[in-house]
């Protein structure tokens, strides 16, 4: 409780990382210029998003990007799809390469970071979920610039390939709309800053006009790499569990999701989160994580399996087979279902203590080191580059 | 596992060290397909093979065979050597496991003696008729990627080497016969007599006729490994593998930006055997015939390799 306490009065005082977008109203196609302050040397991160309906056409839909830039490295890229049946996602990178991305519940997702910096084209296609008529997509892009002496930094971004309409960039807790073709600029929308000057709170993505301050927001750097385990083995996955279940005791369903997820990540599974909104049809919604195997295997894991009747920490029961959202990370999975519900890092027997390290050294199943550097996840066209990167 | 994870697997296979080899002369090859040297091997299920060529000094040839054929596991190997015409005596023919190093020994990249380990088995002897040559069937040989030696029995060299990929099973590939610039190519890939729940990768590439025929490696080189020059070439553009071969990242992506935009890959993995794939073109590409190879590969072991032709209109 005094650690909540500590990170509410924290989110007050921190400061806000500032910046502007030039120009405001940009064309499609033209380069946005983001300039900020921050702490000198700090590393900013920078994500923008976009949203678009494609229109679905005799049950199939598919769309295609000209010319998306990816930007420097570090960086990361996502794409989810929703009322997919089907997902194929192309990127030209000389020539054409193709793969399926693996669809539950009607949402497909992608994911990437350290994408190789360059311009591809991209296309998405597929079959839409039955009796759909749009099909929406979200591309989100991320990436770090460092703030020189002075504490100022810049990042030029590429908008070709975005669709006209709303362009989000997101700094720190403050978010910016820039209107892509439309001649109208949404006001800078402020929310309290995370623990720490770079981090990062999501609005509920309630409405695209809609913002509110939360109540709480996400640590960052959040990720830690710890050491990492046998990601691939599923026994591995059970004992790591089990052996960070302490600390999880007082968690409710939904903080637990997200304690494992930031665990099991940590440790080097490719992990994301399933939401359901009307779980098991008993009218409350269940949000549990879906472990990705490195050959494409994925893993329903219920922390929280005792309380909502399923069997075993990895379920097989068929209501498991049903999502309504997939989230890639915290950040995700905080723009859907709200941060407070995730906010795991408030729980004084979670944290441990203000530092993420002193927390996992109890719970570290090795007796070497833990060894601490920013994580590492999945993303977009990097997914096709992570296959062919290996 | 992606594209080029099971591309490097396939240039892993391809080891580099030899040990508890046994060690050979070798002679030099010609051009001539009928009198350079050359064994060819004959089989149901062929792909194409790019223009290989060697310049150095003294040695000079063109792989005289323009596809090769993959077999099917325990599937007999029939096969021909056509020595040079002042050739006589007997042959053993040896079946190993593909070295680099040897094989490049042996076909005059490298120079030295050759040594040949990890062998599966040598049959022999074979006499060589009036014209240096020699017809034989091999019996079959468990998966896997090897090197077909003919060796003179009584000089105790090497007269050739010629690659041999084993497949575990066959795959079928349903695709359309044609296609318009444009259109995506639907694939169904089907992998015969395989439910045991093995993680496979299922890659599909397509290149057009006339682009893959264009294909070239040149090999140049003073004789060692480390003075040794692959270029892949096409229509003037080259990427150049010096030294040793040593499967990487980056080799691989070199490699794919050579080959021309009118060409498409894709990946995916199954787990029950069967994989559905599109393949991306686009209406600038050319009108013709477009060579569609189709490889499945598990736990380092090329399941099945299918090579077909699709028309686009």
């Amino acid at each position: 409780m005094i650690l909540r306490i500590i990170a509410f009065l924290l989110m007050l005082v921190a400061p806000v990382a500032a910046f502007d977008v030039s120009p405001q109203n940009p064309s499609a196609g033209e380069d946005v210029t983001i300039t900020g302050t921050a702490s000198p040397g700090e590393d900013v991160r920078i994500r923008s998003s976009f949203e678009m309906d494609i229109p679905v056409k005799d049950g199939k839909y598919e769309y295609v990007a000209n010319g998306v830039q990816v930007p420097q490295k570090p960086n990361r890229l996502s794409v989810v799809a929703r009322n997919v049946a089907t997902l194929t996602a192309g990127v030209k990178m000389g020539i054409w390469i193709t793969m399926p991305v693996t669809t539950r519940g009607g949402v497909a997702s992608v994911s990437k970071s350290d994408v190789p910096p360059g311009r591809y084209t991209l296309k998405m296609f597929g079959d839409a979920m039955t009796g759909a008529s749009i099909v929406s997509i979200t591309v989100d892009a991320e990436t770090t610039v460092a703030a020189d002496s002075s504490g100022e930094y810049e990042l030029v971004m590429d908008t070709s390939g975005v669709p006209e309409g709303e362009y989000r960039i997101r700094v720190g807790s403050e978010e910016k709309v820039v209107s892509i073709g439309v001649s109208q600029v949404e006001p800078s929308l402020t929310e309290p800053s995370g623990v720490g000057s770079g981090g990062s709170s999501l609005d509920s993505g309630a409405g695209s006009d809609e913002r509110r301050s939360l109540p709480v927001s996400i640590p960052d750097p959040y990720y830690r790499e710890m050491k990492k385990a046998d990601a691939d083995n599923t026994d591995e996955i059970v004992r790591y569990i089990s052996t960070a279940r302490n600390l999880a005791a007082d968690l409710d369903v939904f903080e637990k999701a997200a304690f494992y997820e930031h665990y099991l990540t940590g440790h080097g599974f490719n992990v994301s989160f399933a939401y359901a909104a009307n779980f098991s049809d008993e009218g409350r919604d269940h949000l549990w994580l879906l472990v990705t195997t490195k050959n494409g295997e994925v893993l329903d894991v219920d922390p929280s399996y005792m309380e909502v009747g399923a069997a075993s920490l990895l379920p097989l029961e068929p209501t498991y087979f049903r999502y309504d959202q997939r989230f890639d990370d915290i950040y995700d999975a905080a723009e859907g279902v709200g941060v407070e519900r995730l906010a795991w890092w408030t729980d004084d027997s979670a944290w441990g203590s203000a530092a993420q390290s002193e927390a996992f050294e109890e719970v570290n199943v090795s007796s070497e080191p833990v060894e601490e550097e920013s994580v590492e996840d999945e993303g977009l066209i990097s997914k096709i580059l992570g296959y062919l990167k290996w | 596992m992606g594209f080029a994870k099971m591309m490097l697997i396939c240039f892993s296979l391809l080891s580099l060290g030899v040990y508890q080899a046994q060690t050979f002369g070798s002679t030099h090859h010609a051009s001539d397909p009928d009198d350079g040297n050359w064994v060819e091997l004959r089989g149901d299920n062929s792909v194409l093979v790019p223009t290989v060529t060697l310049k150095r000094p003294n040695v000079s040839w063109t792989y005289p065979y323009g596809v090769h054929p993959v077999y099917g596991q325990n599937q007999m190997i029939r096969s021909t050597f056509f020595g040079a015409r002042d050739l006589s005596g007997t042959v053993n023919v040896t079946l190993a496991q593909l070295h680099y190093s040897s094989f490049m020994g042996v076909v005059g990249v490298l120079d030295g003696p050759v040594a040949i380990a990890d062998v599966l088995y040598t049959f022999g002897p074979f006499t060589l008729n009036a014209s240096g040559d020699a017809s034989f069937s091999l019996p079959g040989a468990p998966a896997g990627i090897y090197s077909l030696y003919v060796i003179d029995v009584n000089s105790s060299k090497v007269l050739t080497a010629s690659p041999l990929l084993v497949t575990e099973t066959e795959i079928k590939v349903e695709a359309p016969r044609e296609i318009s610039a444009g259109d995506l190519l639907p694939l169904s890939v089907e992998i015969e007599n395989e439910s045991d729940g093995r993680p496979r990768v299922v890659g599909a590439f397509m290149l057009s006729d006339r682009d893959y025929r264009a294909l070239a490696l040149n090999i140049t080189g003073d004789g060692t490994i480390e003075g040794t020059l692959i270029a892949v070439t096409w229509n003037g553009d080259a990427f150049e593998i010096r030294g040793g071969f040593h499967p990487s990242w980056d080799l691989f992506s070199n490699l794919l930006m050579i080959f021309p935009e009118d060409s498409a890959a894709a990946i995916q993995d199954s787990v029950d055997g069967d994989a559905d794939l599109y393949l991306i073109t686009e209406d600038t590409w050319a009108a013709g015939t477009y060579v569609l190879t189709c490889c499945v590969i598990s736990e380092g072991i090329v399941l099945g390799l299918n090579q077909t032709e699709v028309e686009i209109v």
